[in-house]
Parts: structure tokens; sequence; C-alpha cells
């Protein structure tokens, strides 16, 4: 096995457990979490010496896998597909959580909803957040600053319903 | 921080987004690293070759005809777009002509006829043959593991072998009726068996090394096509006939939770799993399955009677004598290329690039073939 293949495979071990979590926050799904990993580290995995080379690979795998979520939701948004069909996790979610937010964080945009949570789960900075994206640090904040408008919003009409009902 | 933010970040803890890798993790991303690598070289082979497509087509007919005497009757096969060749033959002995399955790893195809299973080394081209109990109408290799779905005459089975020797682990007696149709599938450890009945099929999970299966459980219907099979993600789907309609119905892989059924299109025959969607083959054309929200849309218009899918290509087996072979991306349905088999091509499996093609020629004798892409190993 050459060097390469060897710091990748290294790389993939050691950074896997967290991209699928990352993933997972990103598009609010596990199996989906799982595809867009896989695929992510794939194309990785196809530059390997010229991603290494950037000092950063793990920045290139997050937005790969943003950048594959964002595609799918497009698609899936010109199809005019609505919501998932609701089925069992498979066993891979054990902890309860916070359904109410994950369902308005599922009505977000992936871009929104990306950066809320490189700023809520990775504790990332504007400025990191941006460069993971490739985007503008104004960008960023325009993005977080929306999305959670949106949840304010929502979360407000939420209780305003459970209130007069 | 206000309430909405600590909300956010007790939602986007840690514990709740959990997603425990598989134990082929590794090996599955470096799979498809190489896959990757090959279809680059694939596309740019097949780039550089279209603008000669046609004078390929007519040209190329003549010398792409193989030495059909002299080398064991292998069909003559004429690559259309000039992208695949056939890279390597295998005759199967006159105690196998009947092929009744096919599968295969990156190293080792498996082919099941009535009494026999062979083993062909594709590094060594060495074939072994192996004694079955009945006849395996189903195969479904891993690199650690042959799965075989036979009848035999007092039943079904269900056999576990040692993908390197071949050798026997586990045998498990399957419940079925005469002339039931089986289908098996695997993914690393695991496989799933699909045995008909007449108003519903049984679908059962095994594991490696288990002497009983995982879990069981029943989907209305008859089982119907091909490739009634499949697995997509972390789903397994199965293909079934009512008296009203044909469905394909996702279950969970470890049979789980609540199916979900769609209706399928008619006439469809079989499944195949590929660039996150699953193909459905009718004899009119293709359509896919959205594995999430199984939502059926209308793929291409090939009049296929098997199909299969690998690193990205479909596979769609059309006619017979001569068997066209046509090569598609499978999510824009684009033509990649066509190849033409002057005999009867009765099962397919692709494996990255390649293809594996059991195919009789004129002289009524059977051969495996490997397809590679021109520029490939």
């Amino acid at each position: 096995m050459d060097a390469g293949q060897e710091s990748f495979d290294a790389f993939v071990r050691a950074r896997l457990p967290a991209l699928l979590r990352f993933a997972h926050a990103v598009c609010g799904d596990p199996h989906t979490a799982a595809d867009l990993v896989q695929d992510a580290l794939e194309r990785t995995g196809v530059r390997w010496e010229r991603i290494q080379g950037t000092g950063d690979p793990e920045a290139y795998v997050r937005r790969a896998i943003v950048n594959g979520r964002t595609s799918r939701w497009r698609k899936l948004r010109r199809e005019s597909l609505v919501d998932d069909v609701p089925e069992g996790r498979a066993g891979m979610m054990q902890q309860p959580r916070d359904e109410e937010m994950w369902r308005l964080l599922a009505t977000l945009p992936p871009r929104q909803r990306a950066v809320l949570v490189l700023r809520y789960y990775e504790d990332m900075s504007e400025e990191q957040i941006a460069r993971t994206l490739g985007c503008a640090p104004g960008t960023v904040k325009s993005q977080a600053s929306k999305g959670l408008a949106k949840l304010r919003a929502a979360l407000a009409d939420q209780r305003e319903a459970s209130w007069t009902s | 921080m206000d309430e909405l933010e600590q909300r956010l970040r007790t939602a986007l803890a840690d514990d709740a987004l959990q997603v425990l890798p598989r134990p082929d993790a590794l090996s599955t991303i470096r799979a498809g690293v190489r896959r990757r690598r090959r279809r680059t070289r694939v596309v740019t082979a097949a780039s550089a070759m279209a603008a000669a497509a046609i004078a390929v087509a007519a040209a190329v007919t003549v010398p792409a005809m193989l030495d059909h005497g002299a080398r064991g009757g292998k069909p003559p096969v004429t690559p259309l777009s000039g992208s695949w060749r056939v890279a390597e033959t295998v005759p199967l002995p006159s105690t196998a002509q009947n092929v009744t399955a096919l599968s295969a790893t990156a190293t080792v195809v498996w082919v099941g006829a009535p009494g026999h299973l062979l083993r062909i080394d594709t590094t060594s081209g060495a074939v072994t043959t192996y004694d079955e109990p009945g006849t395996p109408l189903a195969l479904a290799a891993t690199p650690r593991v042959l799965w075989v779905a036979a009848r035999g005459g007092s039943g079904c089975l269900l056999e576990e072998r040692n993908a390197i020797s071949g050798q026997r682990l586990m045998l498990h007696q399957v419940a079925c009726r005469a002339g039931a149709a089986l289908a098996v599938t695997a993914n690393g450890p695991d496989a799933w068996l699909v045995v008909g009945g007449p108003s519903h099929v049984s679908l059962g999970l095994y594991a490696a090394g288990r002497s009983r299966p995982v879990r069981t459980t029943t989907v209305t219907g008859s089982s119907t096509g091909v490739h009634p099979l499949a697995i997509a993600g972390a789903h397994v789907f199965v293909l079934t006939r009512t008296p009203a309609t044909l469905r394909v119905t996702r279950l969970a892989q470890d049979l789980r939770g609540t199916p979900v059924s769609a209706d399928a299109p008619a006439g469809v025959i079989g499944m195949a799993y590929g660039t996150h969607r699953l193909i459905l083959a009718t004899g009119a054309g293709e359509s896919w399955v959205d594995p999430q929200t199984m939502q059926v849309r209308h793929l291409a218009d090939d009049a296929t009677r098997d199909l299969t899918t690998g690193n990205s290509l479909l596979w769609s087996v059309v006619g017979r004598e001569p068997t066209t072979l046509v090569v598609r991306d499978p999510v824009t349905a684009r033509r990649i290329g066509a190849v033409v088999v002057a005999g009867t091509v009765s099962h397919v499996l692709a494996i990255d690039t390649d293809l594996w093609a059991v195919a009789s020629g004129d002289d009524n004798r059977t051969a495996v073939l490997r397809l590679t892409p021109v520029g490939g190993k």
C-alpha cells in the first residue's frame, strides 16, 4: 500500500464517526447521511494527494457533504417532492431528541441549515464556516440570521397555535 | 445565548446525531474510490471515441469477430461504440451448460447449474466445480461468503459457503412450495432470501456463521420477475405481484419497522440499485424509484429483459440472438455505448466498469464472457 493510500485510510478511520454525525446534522436522516459521507469520501479519495496538500482535507469533505446535500435538495425540490416517507430508523438512532427542533431544521434550505450546524454543532467561527462552505463571511452571517429568524418565527407560530387550540 | 440557540445546541448534540459506521465502511470507500478512478478513465475514453463512433460501428464488425471455432465456441461480439471489448472468455464444461445463476466479486465469478456450482478465479482463470444438492436458482457473492439459494428434491435450501475454498459452512432448510421462486442478495456478512408463495413472499435475513435466520417477515403478493430483490442504501426492496397490481416494497435491512410500498410500472421484470436510485426494468423500458420517497419515474425506452448496475453504469439486456447490451448513465439515461453479442445472453452482472455475461453461441456452447472498457485492464 502506498503512503497516499495509508494516509487516506488513516484519515477515514479517524474522522468517519465525526463526519457521519456532521452529515446527519446537515441532512437530518442517518441513512442519507451515510450515503453523503460515502460519496464525499470517495470524491476525496480520488483527489487525495491534492486535497491533502491543502492542509485541511476535512474542510473539503465537509464542503462535499454540504454540496451533496444541496444538490439532492435542489433535485427533490425541482421534482416537487414533499416529505420523506415516514419510516423507522433501523436502530440507528438510540437517543431521544428534540423532534420539534429537528422538524423545523428540516424546513430550512440546506445552506442555512449547514451554517447553523457548523455554528452550533461544530462551534465554528464565521470565518471558519466561510472557508468550509467556500463563501464570503458576509454570506455566512446573512444565512445564519435568516435561518435563526425562520426558526424563531416557526416556534412562535407553533406556540400561538398551541395556546389557541 | 437565547433559548433558541440553546435548543439548537441541545438538538445537535453528539448523542442525537450518532450514526454507527458500518464495519466494512473503509473497504467500501476504498472500492468506491477505485470505481471512480476507473469510471473517469472510461468516460475519458468514451468521449475521445465519440467523434469516431459512427465510423467505428461500421468498421469494427469484422475485426471484433472472435475466432468462433478455434477458441472454444466463443460467441462473436461487436462493440458498437467501441468502448468495451471481450477481455476474457471461459468456456463452461459440458456438465454446466445449463446455467441457472451467476454472481461475482472483483476476483471470483460463481456460476450455478443443476447439481453443480462453478468457481472461476478471474486472476488465474482456474475453474473449480463443486457438487450441489439441488439446482442453484440464485447466488450472492461477497469476498468472504457465497450464498446459494437452491431448490432440491425435498424443498429449498440456503447454503453459506466459504468464498475462498468453496467449502459449505452452513445449510439452512427453507420451507417452499414446488416451483417457488428464490432470490438472494448479500451485503457484508448479511444475506436476504426471498421465497415466493402464491399469496405472499417470505423474506428472511441471515447472518454469516449463524445457524438460524436473524429475522423473517412476509410481503403481500407473489414473487415476480428475474430480479425481485435488491439492496438500496439502508433498505431492501422486494418486487411482488397481486391480482390488481405490481408492487415494489421497501423494508429496513433489519426487516423491522413498517414496509412502504409503491405501484411498479406494468410489466416490470427486475430491479437493480445504482447511483442512489433503484432501476426497474420492464419489457418496454426502464423506470427508476427514489429509495427515500418511493416515487417512480420514467428513465429510458429499451425493451429490456434483464438489467444490472455497476459503477454508475446501467446495463440493459435487449433482444436474443443477437443480444444487445445497452450501457446508460442511470441518472441522465444518456446512452454511453452498446455491445452486440451474436448469441443469447442469459445472465449478466456488472462489477465496477466490467460486465460478466453468460452467453450461448450458435453451436449452443455456453461461455462466461468478461467485457472490459477499451483502455481498461
